[in-house]
């Protein structure tokens, strides 16, 4: 008997709680057709702030009123408050905006309210809550950084300034980075990336291989030196200074950044490399003008030498390899063809520099006219440069 | 020794300070945008909100964002759209965009702000202009004025179109410069001859030898269709933009769709037969019932203009446009 009428009241209180649902969710659907005004929310108490949102945005004109609500239904709805503050923004009660803006970061400790706060206190002009709100976002941003660093730079162009006010994270000075790069800012990208080159993380290598490719392009010899120096601070064959080659005995393999060598297989050809050895294979359809090989270096004015290893096989007399020396893609010096050698020969070009800069040295192959297509291979052992 | 120290310490502390205030001020703000969903400023993604600056990229994506910029203009760049956004002026790169005024007082006609569409120039004209600007294809721009008026302009900054309350208009800019050709009633004034276009509502001044004796007397007063092109570097009498040298005339038939100069044109059905621009979905149940039809071609200033009925710049339908195309 107990259990029998325990069961009919359970039974009864979820009808009831069925009924009222159905009611409210009518209530609801009227108060959607008929636009009825805020006074209605008392309908739908049961933290249906979403729905005063969604009016809101469709009825930008009674905005406040309907976001007033959502706030009063559910107090810890960040959205509603944000919204609210920049309606207030609009109607230029700003300190109204900025309040709803700070509940909003209140009630919600993640990225969005802290951006929206950076905003807004960016357009009032108020250093110290924007600097407050921005380093708060950057903070706990986890995903792309580029708006806010954006906005940081609108509002401190000195970058290594702006790190310091924004928190000095790795992830940040990544963000700085790319943005640095994106606006060809050399000299800033080149201070935030010897910071992060200080960090020492392998993650960041391939960034700033990448960033030393860019300095390079953007002719910044100097920079791109300091920048490469930075992923070796230790001294080796690896580290770049004027005047000098990277891995001249090609004991390392060509990585193709930087400093180091940039080899090209020719089309048809090959291209293989074995512990202080850099073997080449041309064929008889590798076009008549080619670089195989490249160096980035940065020279002072005066005389060079330039000292090297090679060996061919089944080319030419005139195998039509040489050097050359470029500079922003025009020939500064160029060595003579060098001749064909059946066993390793040591040889030596010299050259002059008369303007300091980042110079491009190339061992090029440009068959010399009268001699039959390539067909063979030729061979790099050594590659030394100094000033004489 | 500690004096210096102090004297330093201040004037760093004083540059500091104004530095920062300096930097704030040569870098102001333009406007704010906002949406419900995610979008692209600068190409990097952005949640919600974001500070606008001068020459700021805005690409949405399924949700439409609202900017309000200092300048009192209000605008809206609808879903998987771009725009590049200025202080004066927008230029809509891709998709559509409506103007919206209503939480300004004029604003739009005191600040002259303008928007720039594949090399038009579309300036609101009225102190409450609400409207949609859409770009079609290739090379279409169609222009609704939900409120107000538009001015459009060619890249030589020549008047090629008014375009009234309740009015869509399609423009293409041609790539090669052809023969003017408008239609409207003939009228003198002042000795001068007058022609408004039915269609651009543009009024231009008519000359040339092919406005002599016989045709003259015929057409002054009726409805008629002229060809010709712009004689440049003339002064046009008050009222009119440009001065026509006419190289035909024919007569068109009076047509009881046809209306007076400066008044609904013909095709449009006048502005209470088209659905408003800048109302969205609320308005495109009604219009995309009609059929859409482009009628009265125009060639002023390089740009031909159609009125567009039940146009798509009032339904907020981009894709698959019946109309025929506006060039020809």
């Amino acid at each position: 008997m107990f259990y029998s009428r325990l069961f009919a009241g359970i039974s009864v209180f979820g009808f009831a709680l069925a009924l009222g649902a159905t009611l409210r969710l009518a209530v609801a659907e009227c108060a959607w057709r008929w636009g009825s005004g805020p006074g209605a929310g008392w309908t739908l108490t049961l933290g249906n702030a979403r729905h005063f949102e969604d009016l809101a945005e469709r009825q930008p004109v009674s905005a406040g009123s309907w976001l007033r609500v959502a706030v009063r239904l559910n107090p810890h709805d960040s959205i509603a408050w944000m919204a609210l503050g920049l309606a207030a923004e609009r109607d230029d009660d700003m300190e109204k905006a900025a309040a709803y803006l700070l509940e909003a970061e209140k009630v919600d400790r993640q990225y969005l309210p802290a951006w929206t706060s950076a905003n807004f206190f960016f357009r009032r002009v108020n250093h110290l809550q924007f600097w407050r709100a921005a380093s708060r976002a950057a903070a706990i941003s986890y995903d792309d950084m580029a708006a806010l660093i954006d906005l940081a730079d609108h509002r401190e162009p000195n970058a290594i300034a702006a790190l310091e006010r924004l928190g000095e994270s790795a992830r940040l000075e990544r963000g700085y980075l790319h943005f640095l790069i994106g606006r060809s800012r050399w000299r800033e990208a080149a201070a935030v990336a010897a910071r992060l080159c200080l960090r020492g993380d392998p993650g960041d290598r391939e960034l700033l291989l990448n960033f030393t490719d860019r300095l390079i392009e953007a002719n910044e010899g100097e920079a791109a030196l300091a920048a490469w120096n930075g992923l070796h601070p230790l001294p080796g064959p690896d580290r770049a200074s004027h005047g000098m080659l990277v891995n001249e005995n090609f004991k390392r393999q060509p990585s193709g950044h930087g400093f180091d060598w940039r080899v090209t297989v020719p089309p048809p050809g090959s291209v293989h490399w074995e512990p202080s050895k850099l073997k080449l294979s041309l064929a008889d359809s590798t076009p008549d003008a080619f670089t195989l090989l490249e160096q980035r270096v940065v020279l002072e004015p005066g005389r060079y030498r330039l000292r090297f290893e090679y060996r061919t096989e089944g080319l030419a007399e005139q195998t039509g390899l040489r050097w050359t020396l470029l500079q922003g893609g025009r020939v500064e010096a160029s060595s003579p063809a060098w001749a064909q050698a059946s066993k390793a020969t040591v040889a030596e070009w010299y050259f002059p520099v008369a303007k300091a800069g980042l110079y491009a040295l190339t061992w090029i192959y440009s068959r010399v006219p009268g001699t039959t297509r390539p067909e063979g291979r030729a061979q790099l052992s050594l590659a030394g440069l100094e000033m004489r | 020794m500690d004096f210096l120290r102090s004297a330093v310490a201040v004037v760093l502390a004083v540059y500091l300070a104004i530095g920062s205030g300096f930097t704030a001020a040569a870098v102001p703000a333009i406007g704010t945008v906002v949406t419900t969903g995610a979008f692209r400023l600068n190409h990097a993604t952005v949640r919600s909100n974001a500070t606008l600056f001068e020459g700021a990229m805005v690409e949405t994506g399924v949700a439409q964002a609202r900017m309000d910029l200092t300048s009192g203009a209000r605008l809206d760049l609808e879903p998987d759209s771009a725009a590049r956004v200025f202080g004066g002026h927008l230029a809509l790169e891709r998709g559509a965009m409506r103007i919206d005024e209503t939480g300004g007082s004029g604003a739009l006609h005191a600040t002259r702000f303008r928007v720039e569409a594949r090399d038009l120039t579309i300036q609101p004209d009225a102190s409450a202009t609400v409207g949609r600007i859409v770009l079609i294809g290739t090379g279409r721009v169609e222009v609704a004025a939900r409120t107000g008026a538009f001015r459009v302009f060619n890249p030589g900054g020549v008047l090629v179109a008014k375009i009234a309350s309740g009015r869509t208009l399609a423009l293409e800019l041609r790539l090669k410069p052809g023969p003017t050709r408008m239609t409207g009633r003939l009228v003198k004034q002042d000795g001068h001859y007058l022609l408004t276009d039915e269609t651009t509502n543009v009024t231009v001044e008519v000359a040339g030898s092919a406005l002599t004796e016989p045709v003259l007397p015929k057409a002054l007063g009726q409805r008629v269709e002229v060809t010709g092109s712009t004689r440049s570097g003339a002064t046009p009498v008050s009222g009119a933009s440009q001065i026509i040298e006419v190289a035909q005339v024919s007569p068109v038939p009076p047509s009881s769709e046809s209306a007076p100069p400066g008044g609904a044109p013909a095709g449009s059905g006048g502005a209470g037969d088209t659905a408003p621009a800048g109302a969205g979905g609320s308005a495109g149940g009604a219009a995309s019932k009609r059929a859409l039809s482009v009628t009265m071609l125009a060639v002023i200033g390089g740009v031909a203009a159609a009125a567009v009925v039940g146009g798509l710049a009032a339904t907020g339908s981009l894709g698959g446009s019946t109309a025929p195309p506006v060039s020809r």
